[in-house]
């Protein structure tokens, strides 16, 4: 019961956050090919969506393309940004917590 | 070892293998172009499931900071706490924007949304904050994972050699 109370509060806030951000995009005016074109950006011709299809950025979109990595390539970078930003935050504060441990150390052989 | 220990060990060993489980998840699909968008598409859907379990396994931390934001805690706990909500919104972004721009899942549900630029580009931007922001939340807790890594991985692995060295030396 606990559990699913827990649920349902989960579920009630997903779909207030989804609900609000589904406003904030569309009342901005983004939500529509209208805000691309005034900027001067290109798609395929409006007849294509009609017959279903998804609306695509020059040069590829999501549809699956050689990368010059091959195959895997995104998951790797993917995997380097966030090795790159654990090591970021956490190296200097293992080097820190060293120093501290050598300071203390320094300290209690003066003493004796 | 008393029982609530063990209980707390078996909870922090759940835990990390979900985590490790999202956290490849999250790496496979955020690479549509090797996987192809079927996959891409299910997978990340599925992940809400996973994710509902992560945040139940942790709904304690949850309240209790939701309830002490404002008062007593601490400068990390209150980080961890607004990087958190920043994921979770960004990460209802990213489905919010993926169903609305889906070329899988929700056509084959036979649902048919309208077409919006907006959201395409929306579905880029906040997968790419998901990744810098999924990088913030692991080095946040990168000790529990480097203590869990050690508890649960190596520390076992240490021991299957150590009794397969005591072995040896009683049969010598």
């Amino acid at each position: 019961m606990k559990t699913l109370g827990r649920i349902l509060i989960i579920l009630a806030v997903t779909a207030l956050v989804t609900g609000a951000l589904y406003l904030i995009v569309n009342a901005g005016g983004t939500g529509t090919a209208s805000d691309f074109t005034q900027r001067g950006e290109q798609f395929a011709s409006s007849s294509d969506f009609e017959a279903g299809a998804r609306p695509e950025f020059e040069g590829g979109g999501r549809e699956p393309r050689q990368l010059g990595g091959g195959w895997a390539f995104g998951l790797l970078k993917n995997m380097g940004v966030i090795s790159l930003l654990v090591a970021i935050l956490v190296l200097p504060k293992g080097l820190a917590k060293r120093k501290r441990l050598a300071a203390v150390k320094v300290k209690a052989d003066d003493t004796v | 070892m008393t029982n609530g220990q063990t209980q707390s060990n078996k909870q922090i060993k759940n835990k990390w293998i979900l985590d490790l489980t999202i956290f490849i998840g999250f790496l496979i699909a955020m690479d549509p172009h090797s996987t192809g968008i079927a996959i891409h598409e299910w997978l990340t859907l599925s992940a809400l499931v996973t994710i509902m379990i992560h945040l139940l396994l942790n709904w304690d931390w949850i309240a209790q900071v939701t309830l002490r934001f404002a008062g007593r805690v601490s400068t990390r706990s209150r980080l961890n706490y607004i990087l958190n909500w920043l994921l979770f919104i960004d990460g209802i972004l990213i489905m919010l924007s993926g169903i609305l721009i889906s070329e899988s899942v929700v056509p084959a549900l036979g649902i048919s949304l309208p077409a919006g630029f907006a959201w395409r580009r929306l579905h880029d931007m906040s997968a790419n904050i998901a990744l810098l922001l999924l990088g913030l939340h692991t080095a946040l807790h990168w000790d529990w994972i480097v203590n869990a890594f050690k508890t649960f991985i190596a520390q076992p692995i240490g021991r299957l050699f150590v009794k397969r060295d005591e072995r040896k030396d009683v049969t010598a």
